[in-house]
């Protein structure tokens, strides 16, 4: 049987640690831009042909993962669900207007602010886990130097999201599958040592 | 010494056995669990997490609520006002036993 501390941490993390759930939308984003940069068929900007497969593909998934954690380890309700949707709108109006004040007032400066944001969003997931996740902390840093990259001048900040790289939407992507992925793991790894035990 | 053996003896039994304080212990954090997650979490059966449960019922300190979803049987589990504040206490409780017996362990050393 686990210890108090670490059902705790499960419990009031579980919504969080259902990582197979990211996962669709990350390997989305990933081959959507790695599409854009191979130049695939079907993978163009302002395409959308293959988006009309491809998006409610990843809805099903989606809901598949939901679904695959409710039948195999059950549901849990956390508390009152309105301060955890106001907090996340709070944070992603935050990062809207960050990312439209890098597009303009903060255009000139070769730093993206944008992917900073997000960077941020990732370094918070183990802080505000009790420490656990610390995967994340290496994800974020990643996402942290490449938003500093434009200053070496190999591209612009723009370019982290679209023009040649797309290499924002790839960081972005992998973290949201690799992290998911580890997320999953962690989660069923302490299930199953609770079984043996 | 004596204090803390009357500590001791003051702690809640039925809270205080592993499994039930594991589930005591999650469900504070949750609103509620259904008895698939309290399963996985504990490891323990399902004829042993039932019977754990109906005792924290007995005493109060657990609401299980039985529906049916999409013809499968349901059990949502949550504690009780009681329950909660039992657990915090219990805690806390546990807290001063420790601070006392390393004060203990302090003085003989």
């Amino acid at each position: 049987m686990i210890d108090p501390q670490t059902a705790r941490f499960i419990t009031r993390n579980y919504p969080n640690m259902q990582g197979l759930v990211q996962v669709p939308v990350g390997t989305l984003v990933t081959l959507q831009s790695m599409g854009m940069i191979l130049g695939w068929p079907g993978f163009q900007q302002g395409d959308c042909t293959l988006a009309t497969i491809t998006v409610p593909l990843t809805i099903l998934f989606t809901f598949l993962a939901f679904r695959y954690y409710r039948m195999n380890f059950g549901e849990v309700k956390i508390g009152a669900m309105m301060p955890t949707i106001l907090s996340s709108a709070l944070i992603l109006v935050c990062w809207f207007v960050i990312s439209i004040l890098d597009m303009t007032l903060l255009k000139n400066i070769p730093v993206s602010f944008t992917m900073l944001g997000i960077a941020v969003i990732f370094l918070t997931f183990p802080i505000f886990s009790a420490g656990w996740r610390r995967y994340y902390y290496v994800f974020g840093a990643l996402l942290v130097i490449s938003s500093f990259l434009p200053l070496l001048g190999l591209y612009t900040k723009l370019d982290l999201f679209g023009g040649s790289t797309w290499m924002g939407n790839i960081g972005v992507g992998l973290t949201l599958v690799l992290g998911g992925l580890l997320d999953h793991w962690t989660l069923v790894k302490v299930l199953k040592r609770s079984k043996a035990e | 010494m004596n204090t803390l053996s009357s500590n001791l003896n003051e702690l809640d039994r039925i809270i205080h056995e592993p499994a039930r304080l594991l589930i005591m212990t999650a469900l504070s954090v949750a609103k509620s669990a259904d008895f698939l997650f309290l399963q996985n979490l504990t490891g323990l059966t399902a004829g042993n997490l039932s019977g754990h449960l109906s005792r924290l019922e007995e005493a109060g300190f657990v609401n299980n609520v039985k529906e049916i979803v999409g013809k499968r049987p349901k059990t949502t589990i949550s504690l009780t006002p009681a329950g909660r504040q039992a657990i915090e206490s219990h805690w806390q409780q546990l807290e001063t036993l420790k601070k006392k017996a390393g004060e203990i362990g302090k003085s003989q050393s």
